[in-house]
């Protein structure tokens, strides 16, 4: 035991809890005293959050302070209010003065503006509003007495665009309050080096502290009484199972990977709850008051289970969760265990969780997850540059706060971790773009966005553009998002979430959709709001969100390949799994390591191609943009591919042979063809939809909804064609570029994996779709592939016969006039 | 312009050939509209000046779609030979266009206008008048034979049995074999002609949108896709 000393009151609590500080708390407890940052690595359930806020508690108890001592910022919103809760409690018991406050988008304005003046002692936020308020010219104020930012979940933002954003404000705090320190809170992770160095500044990677698990927790794959379908991953085949075990816990979270998920799986549960289990609905898509009353529910012990995505994932705490179901596939051994500790929130007594697969392949993915756990192997993310779309938003937010010049600012982005290594030549090329566009061969130059004043400063053109800034920071990358209201009568209800504009649209008056678990009718689009009732229909329609998709871990698809190379091991696995393992040996073959296995069959009126190649999503996405290319090159008329983690399918009209095969599948497809084919493809053309929201190029436009503005609004693609054409060369290409390799692509190890393979290719042609293809062709995200095929297709439509005549007819005409 | 041109153009789906008030149209897959017996090319919607337009609010918009709509137009031009071209309405974006187009853009605009013998501006909602500086007629709707040319539907079409308009900028998804194909679009019911907008920056409005059951007083018989360029017929028998 360290010697710590708690201040009198802070003991006096930790005594009535019947607690004592445990080791690394008192670990925290001293690095702080020393003023040092700190990355505190310890498993779901250990009291992290707790102790990263007891040196806080400490230090305002012995030196109680006016003003802003520390900023904590977390990943999701629900989170800060949950802290809130968690810190008012033993501040009221204790009867200290210390001030708790939350600021998130959700935060009313008056008291925003009150924040500002008179900030809490202690602050909860997110990153997005963070920025915000780094915007503000007051903000140097603001933050001058700040001693500690704790940052929250850390895994879960290192590694991606909100990550790198993150930095970013971590960055521009540490040029206005230097000497502030940062303490990171992370779940058990593979590489927490990576992550030490992600959150101290460029090249002063933080110290690292470890709690180690002690118990495992107890994985296993729920008994299942129907049978497990080949493909989809909805998993709704197991509503009946799932519910037998929800009656059996006394509280259950039910994890699914989608918010359609959630709706599909809430609904079909309680069309068999004659238990009348409470049962609740939990994802970020509904509106704030519901999240609270669930939140709220839960808190009280109302509730007997939930159905939530990812949203309840991180760390709000609900007491005792006896059972944890994951439904579909696990996807990542971290994110399974972040899932699995939800349950048994203590250190001591091992988490129990259950699987469900939603189709056979993922029943392979779950059991290798199980492995993975109890060999204790973890899945990692490499390590990534930071996005550059993120900067021309960053250079925005200084100018809004005050005057500011390129070197300040550059200096102030080197301090961020991802971008420590980004050169000048690239930053002046997106400061340029801030500005005015940094267009080449404009002369529309006179429209700034940002202005040089006489002291060589640049400040931004007008009030409106410091205003559509604020509208639009934190745009990372969201599709349109409509609210909606559920009616009771004409146009008054209350608005209980959001669903994406592209859904909204699809919808008639008349149609009904699942939403917040119950079927509402839609009616109208009013005033931004989607109007709706409730009521029953048929076959209601489910929402779908875009970016509620998970991909794969490479871990774990390696791990599904070796667990297929094994049969001894497949005994593990569902009864029906293995039938389903053996048809496919005896109708096809299992894929073999050290050979790339590739099946051929009619299937739907065309033909299909499974190239299965174990490499991940982004190796795949990049071979079938390859392979269809040469395809198209050879006329067998590429129609579309889809991909998933273990191999990609594509679908074309012409059928396809093992000679035709080898040249497809060769080192040479990497030419240099493949710099112009990638730029042109679709998916290059998403990429940039997605930078050109983020660098502020174009914003979300609201009014696409208003349906007398839809002919004049046009698509980022139109943009992204003459950008290509008449400026090739400009900034926000290079960032497209580098964007779709970050998040889409992998040429390295697709490189590796064809000079590998070479003559490595067991080809089988099949009369139709084998068990194992089932799942991935089922996959309804395909890429298109634009070309001879879609012509051919379309071909098809044109009426010949009558064509044949009116050309005739004009012929006859032409020929007449010019004699 | 020459029969095997034309069927050269039809034989690689450059452009499609279709029947519309007792006429043989042909549509090509840029967006234009041409009619051989009288020589003319229909363009619609170029909104010229849209990328300037919306760049002066502060949006750093890439502002190459007047040079790169011109580019398109004088394709057309080149594959057609007209003598006629009729822009059927918001030919220009704003009122105040003129005043932002470069040298260079109103050197490539006015060149277009000067190649054809003859060059008729129809006014639309977006540019009732056009900006000083180029030649053309200007009207407000323009009549050939049985036919009004305008640029928003017209309620009462006088002695004309036919209409040919824009303003909607139609567009179209086509499912075969589970391949969905989305473009620009021609649609035509007996009386009434849509021609979709040629500008670069201009996007388009569903042909399945509840305001072309106003428009056309029939039910749209078929359509013409625009798609990688290329044009395709769509029947729309529901």
């Amino acid at each position: 035991m360290h010697n710590t000393k708690l201040p009198v009151q802070l003991q006096n609590w930790f005594s009535s809890k019947g607690w004592c500080v445990r080791d690394y708390q008192a670990h925290m407890l001293e690095q702080a005293r020393n003023h040092r940052s700190t990355l505190l690595v310890a498993p779901t359930g250990a009291g992290k959050t707790l102790s990263g806020f007891l040196p806080t508690l400490c230090e305002l108890i012995e030196h109680p302070q006016q003003g802003l001592h520390t900023l904590y910022i977390s990943p999701l919103k629900a989170l800060t209010h949950d802290i809130q809760r968690n810190l008012l409690a033993p501040i009221d018991a204790m009867g200290i003065d210390i001030t708790v406050e939350t600021r998130t988008g959700d935060t009313p304005s008056h008291k925003r503006q009150r924040q500002r003046k008179k900030p809490p002692n202690i602050l909860l936020t997110t990153p997005e509003s963070l920025m915000l308020l780094l915007s503000y010219a007051d903000a140097k104020q603001m933050f001058r007495h700040l001693r500690t930012v704790i940052i929250d979940e850390a895994h879960s933002l290192a590694a991606n665009k909100r990550g790198d954003f993150t930095t970013l404000a971590l960055a521009r705090l540490s040029a206005l309050k230097p000497d502030y320190r940062r303490v990171g809170l992370s779940a058990t992770v593979a590489d927490p080096e990576i992550l030490a160095a992600w959150l101290g500044p460029s090249g002063e990677p933080v110290e690292i502290h470890r709690v180690t698990n002690v118990v495992k927790p107890q994985v296993q794959l729920m008994r299942l009484t129907s049978d497990i379908p080949y493909g989809g991953h909805m998993a709704t085949f197991a509503v009946a199972d799932i519910y037998r075990e929800i009656s059996q816990a006394a509280t259950s979270l039910v994890f699914v990977n989608t918010r359609a998920q959630a709706e599909l799986i809430f609904q079909s549960l309680w069309e068999i709850n004659d238990q009348a289990l409470p049962i609740a609905i939990y994802h970020g898509a509904l509106a704030k008051e519901q999240r609270h009353k669930v939140e709220n529910m839960m808190g009280q012990g109302l509730v007997r289970s939930v159905v939530c995505t990812s949203a309840l994932e991180l760390g709000i705490d609900w007491g005792n969760v006896d059972l944890v179901i994951q439904v579909g596939a696990p996807k990542g051994v971290a994110r399974l265990l972040q899932r699995i500790g939800r349950s048994n929130h203590t250190l001591d007594a091992p988490s129990e969780a259950l699987l469900v697969p939603g189709n056979r392949f993922e029943a392979l993915e779950a059991l290798s997850a199980m492995d993975a756990i109890a060999k204790e192997q973890m899945d990692h993310e490499p390590y990534h540059e930071g996005a550059l779309d993120i900067i021309p938003q960053f250079i925005m937010n200084c100018a809004i706060a005050g005057p500011i010049a390129p070197e300040e600012i550059y200096q102030q982005v080197l301090l961020a971790t991802p971008y420590g290594g980004l050169d000048r030549y690239t930053f002046m090329q997106l400061w340029q773009f801030t500005i005015d566009g940094g267009y080449a061969l404009s002369h529309y130059d006179r429209y700034h966005r940002l202005v040089r004043r006489e002291d060589e400063l640049f400040e931004p053109a007008s009030k409106r553009v410091t205003l559509r800034h604020r509208q639009n920071i934190g745009t990372i990358v969201e599709a349109g998002r409509l609210k909606v209201k559920r009616l009771r009568r004409a146009h008054t209800g209350k608005i209980i979430g959001e669903i994406e504009e592209y859904f909204a649209q699809q919808l008639v008056p008349g149609d009904t959709f699942l939403f917040a678990g119950e079927c509402l009718v839609f009616d109208t689009i009013k005033d931004m709001c989607v109007e709706a009732y409730p009521g029953k229909g048929k076959e209601p329609k489910i929402p779908s969100f875009v970016g509620g998709q998970m991909p794969l871990s490479s871990f774990l698809a390696d791990a599904v390949r070796l667990l297929l190379s094994e049969p001894e091991r497949w005994s593990e696995l569902p009864e029906q799994v293995t039938d389903w393992l053996n048809l496919q040996e005896e109708f096809s073959a299992i894929p073999r390591l050290g050979k790339i296995m590739i099946e051929h069959f009619p299937y739907r009126q065309a033909q299909y191609t499974l190239i299965y190649t174990f490499e991940g999503r982004k190796a795949n996405q990049a071979l079938g943009m390859l392979i269809t290319k040469r395809m198209e090159k050879l006329k067998l008329q590429p129609l579309s591919f889809s991909i998933n983690d273990y191999g990609l399918s594509i679908c074309s009209l012409k059928v396809i042979d093992e000679t035709q095969i080898r040249t497809l599948f060769h080192p040479d497809i990497l030419g240099d063809e493949l710099a112009d084919w990638m730029l042109s493809s679709p998916m290059l053309k998403r990429s940039f939809r997605h930078v050109a929201m983020v660098s502020g190029l174009t914003e979300q436009n609201h009014h696409a909804t208003r349906k007398t503005m839809k002919q004049v609004t046009f698509s980022t693609d139109l943009i992204y064609d003459t950008l290509r054409e008449h400026d090739p060369d400009h900034i926000l290409l290079k960032v497209t570029q580098q964007d779709a390799e970050r998040e889409l692509l992998d040429l390295q190890r697709l490189t590796d994996l064809l000079i590998r393979y070479v003559g490595k290719i067991d080809f089988i042609e099949l009369p139709k779709v084998s068990p194992m293809a089932i799942p991935i062709v089922l996959n309804v995200r395909a890429e298109i592939i634009k070309g001879s095929g879609r012509e051919a297709l379309l071909e098809h439509a044109t009426l010949y016969d009558e064509a044949e005549s009116m050309l005739a007819e004009v012929r006859e005409m032409l020929e007449q006039a010019g004699r | 312009m020459t029969s095997e041109h034309l069927e050269r153009l039809l034989l690689d789906n450059t452009a499609s050939i279709f029947r519309f008030a007792n006429k043989v149209w042909i549509a090509d897959g840029l967006g234009g509209l041409y009619l051989p017996e009288a020589a003319l090319l229909v363009i619609s919607d170029l909104h010229f000046g849209k990328g300037s337009f919306l760049k002066q609010h502060g949006h750093p918009l890439p502002t190459y779609d007047t040079i790169a709509t011109v580019d398109l137009i004088n394709t057309l031009i080149e594959r057609y030979q007209p003598s006629t071209v009729l822009c059927l309405g918001d030919s220009f974006h704003d009122m105040c266009v003129g005043e932002r187009l470069s040298v260079s853009e109103t050197h490539a605009i006015r060149s277009l206008t000067e190649q054809v013998v003859h060059w008729i501006w129809v006014l639309g909602n977006h540019d009732p008048d056009i900006p000083n500086g180029f030649s053309g007629e200007q009207v407000i709707t323009w009549r050939m034979d049985d036919i009004v040319f305008t640029h928003e539907p017209l309620a009462n079409t006088g002695t004309a049995h036919y209409q040919i308009m824009g303003h909607f900028h139609p567009k179209l998804s086509h499912v075969i074999k589970r391949q969905q194909m989305t473009g620009k679009c021609f649609i035509s019911s007996k009386h009434e002609l849509i021609v979709p907008s040629l500008g670069v920056y201009t996007g388009g409005l569903s042909i399945d949108d509840p305001v072309y059951q106003e428009v056309l007083s029939s039910p749209a018989q078929q359509a013409v896709l625009c798609y990688q360029q290329k044009a395709f017929l769509v029947p729309l028998n529901k």
